[in-house]
């Protein structure tokens, strides 16, 4: 099947084909006195909240538009997937919609509940023992099986998938400035872009990453995409190991410029989204918030400025701890 | 004297004054319940955290000029700090009395938005409440016709998202929320009905209800503020009888429960009076399609720390 090319017509009809599988997710003129203290009272922040999407995170819109895509006899081989988590229960949640049957391979490092999860949406479930082992026996699956491999976020259905989120988003705001969104493999932000930039042509572009993950930052000043043996983040799904071409050639079309960010400022943005929004997410959802306060809050001075809180499937204890420590958080009691 | 139960053109004249203060808040499906028309109505994205920024700014607009030179009320939580944002967003000095009484930290939150803080011996400050001075410039939590109105609010952008809506559970503090909702229900012509949730700590609308009449029941101070109380305001009785159609009750372990699940699933950080709807949601069998007020999310973070880990505070 040939590549389809991310048009305003496509990310359309793409967004009316998955219908109610996915929501229209809300989005909120954020007001708080740290922002106004930090960017003025002039710089208007519209947060996406993408992480009301169904699953908790936009991993469904990429894995569903893939998987609409699939002929007859794919949809009765099923599919298969890798994923610490949240990719694993998108496609098991996309599957269960379709009528696919899904075997996932999960890390090791998989939380129990997410594990259960997907369980629950009727994946079968396979643990590997590490990272390469898991692809691996994806791989194997992929051959015995005739399963379909759904990646997490390379290619175009995927990326047309998210694009449905700049779609939307420019039909509930006035026209944005800049818009700032996180990095992982750059699937999210690759679709997001490439809509927003289709959309809202005066619009410009943000992708972050954390300084332990800084794949799309190097693909950018080399000029290819770019590998880093060495991740370490606590925003972690923000860490594939490399970037790849597709979502590397439409992030290097859509994007301004990558920025990085501390894990003290991913801790930073959790912290105020918890005191000022009430809403608990992981490091990676607050990346795009931490850019904002960080190495952008100069650049968005005065502009109206979109944010997407992306969402990633909290583990609980972790919130919890993250909670404890951060004893100030009490003050707006 | 009871409030006047705000009609159509009191509630639009409302969502009006409040658009530029508060937000229109979403209304989502909740997800991992066992039933799928479970809605939540997020006034925990609102500015100061709950949907008393609805109600304050409210009363406050509509004074108009009378109140140029400064308005006060008589609370040290939700509704003190919307009222406090409302009057610097408007350039209008807020004074706020609290009983000497009020955790520090809710002193602080009003000063940061600027509030002139008054401490009085709580005695003194519960008869301010109980018989308000006839000062135009004091507006009182609950008993007021544009805080009914301000609440109202709520209940018609449910009624544009879910015009189907069957029943709403509110928590119940004051009871300005639930009649305000059910008012905007009424005045809209839905069949939807408001449910007041309670939970253990304290139930006096459920005790009202059976009794015919406010009485006195016991309340138990819990992790759970903002709702529940000795007893229904008697001058707010007239309204909950004619607008209120049942009662809900739920236990702390089970509100506990509803606030651990909209943190895992919806990221969404609510106070015990916010998740106590959505666990009545989840224990009852109300008609759907349900929607559950989510008022605020003041929720003490050690008292969140120990729910995220299972326990109840």
């Amino acid at each position: 099947m040939a590549d389809p090319a991310i048009t305003i017509e496509a990310i359309r009809a793409a967004r009316a084909a998955l219908g109610s599988h996915i929501v229209t997710t809300p989005t909120l003129d954020w007001q708080a006195d740290e922002l106004r203290e930090r960017l003025g009272a002039d710089t208007r922040v519209n947060l996406k909240l993408e992480l009301f999407q169904r699953t908790g995170t936009f991993k469904p819109r990429g894995a569903l538009t893939v998987m609409m895509a699939l002929d007859e006899a794919q949809r009765a081989r099923g599919v298969t997937a890798v994923s610490a988590g949240n990719h694993a229960i998108a496609t098991a949640y996309a599957a269960r919609a379709l009528g696919i049957s899904a075997r996932v391979v999960m890390l090791p490092t998989a939380n129990p509940a997410r594990i259960e999860r997907c369980r629950r949406l009727g994946a079968e479930v396979e643990i590997a023992t590490g990272g390469a082992a898991a692809f691996e026996r994806a791989k194997q699956i992929e051959a015995e099986e005739g399963r379909v491999f759904v990646h997490p976020f390379e290619g175009p259905l995927t990326a047309l998938g998210t694009a449905t989120i700049g779609l939307e988003w420019a039909g509930q705001t006035e026209p944005l400035d800049v818009l700032i969104c996180p990095i992982g493999g750059g699937g999210l932000c690759g679709g997001l872009a490439t809509a927003i930039r289709l959309l809202m042509p005066g619009c410009q572009v943000f992708g972050v990453e954390p300084e332990g993950a800084d794949n799309m930052y190097r693909s950018f000043a080399q000029g290819a995409p770019a590998t880093n043996a060495k991740i370490a983040t606590i925003a972690d799904s923000l860490g594939p190991p490399y970037s790849l071409p597709y979502s590397f050639g439409l992030c290097r079309k859509a994007v301004e410029e990558v920025v990085l960010v501390s894990d003290d400022a991913l801790r930073a943005g959790m912290d105020l989204l918890f005191r000022e929004a009430r809403l608990a997410v992981e490091p990676a959802a607050a990346a795009a918030t931490a850019a904002l306060m960080g190495p952008l809050a100069e650049r968005v001075r005065g502009k109206r400025v979109g944010v997407i809180v992306c969402g990633a499937n909290i583990d609980i204890t972790g919130f919890a701890t993250h909670v404890e420590a951060g004893k100030r958080i009490t003050g707006l009691q | 004297m009871s409030p006047v139960v705000p009609d159509r053109a009191a509630i639009d004249a409302a969502r009006e004054r409040i658009r530029d203060l508060a937000v229109r808040t979403p209304l989502i499906r909740l997800q991992g319940g066992a039933r799928d028309d479970i809605y939540l109505k997020l006034e925990t994205l609102q500015p100061v955290g709950s949907f008393k920024i609805r109600c304050a700014a409210n009363a406050l607009l509509s004074r108009g000029d009378a109140c140029r030179d400064g308005v006060s009320t008589a609370s040290a939580g939700n509704f003190a700090q919307g009222l406090a944002y409302a009057g610097r967003a408007r350039g209008i000095p807020v004074t706020a009395y609290v009983p000497d009484t009020a955790a520090r930290s809710k002193v602080e939150a009003l000063e940061r938005f600027g509030a002139r803080v008054v401490s009085l011996a709580y005695d003194d400050w519960w008869a301010m409440l109980a018989e308000p001075p006839t000062d135009p410039a004091f507006i009182h939590p609950v008993i007021e016709n544009e805080v009914l109105a301000g609440n109202a609010t709520i209940g018609a952008e449910v009624l544009e998202d879910l015009p189907e809506v069957a029943t709403v559970l509110v928590p119940y503090g004051g009871g300005g929320l639930a009649c305000g909702i059910a008012a905007a229900l009424k005045a809209h012509g839905s069949a939807g009905v408001v449910i007041a949730s309670e939970t253990e700590a304290g139930a006096p609308v459920r005790a009202a209800f059976a009794a015919g009449e406010p009485v006195t029941v016991p309340f138990v101070p819990s992790f759970i503020t903002g709702m529940g109380g000795p007893t229904v305001i008697p001058a707010m009785w007239p309204l909950v009888r004619s607008l209120v159609a049942g009662t809900a009750l739920v236990s702390l372990a089970e509100t506990a429960a509803a606030v651990r699940l909209v943190a895992e699933r919806h990221h969404v950080i609510a106070e015990g009076a916010g998740a106590a709807p959505v666990a009545a949601a989840l224990a009852g069998d109300h008609p759907g399609p349900v929607v559950c007020i989510v008022s605020g999310g003041h929720l003490d973070a050690a008292h969140l720390a120990i729910i995220l880990a299972g326990g109840v505070p």
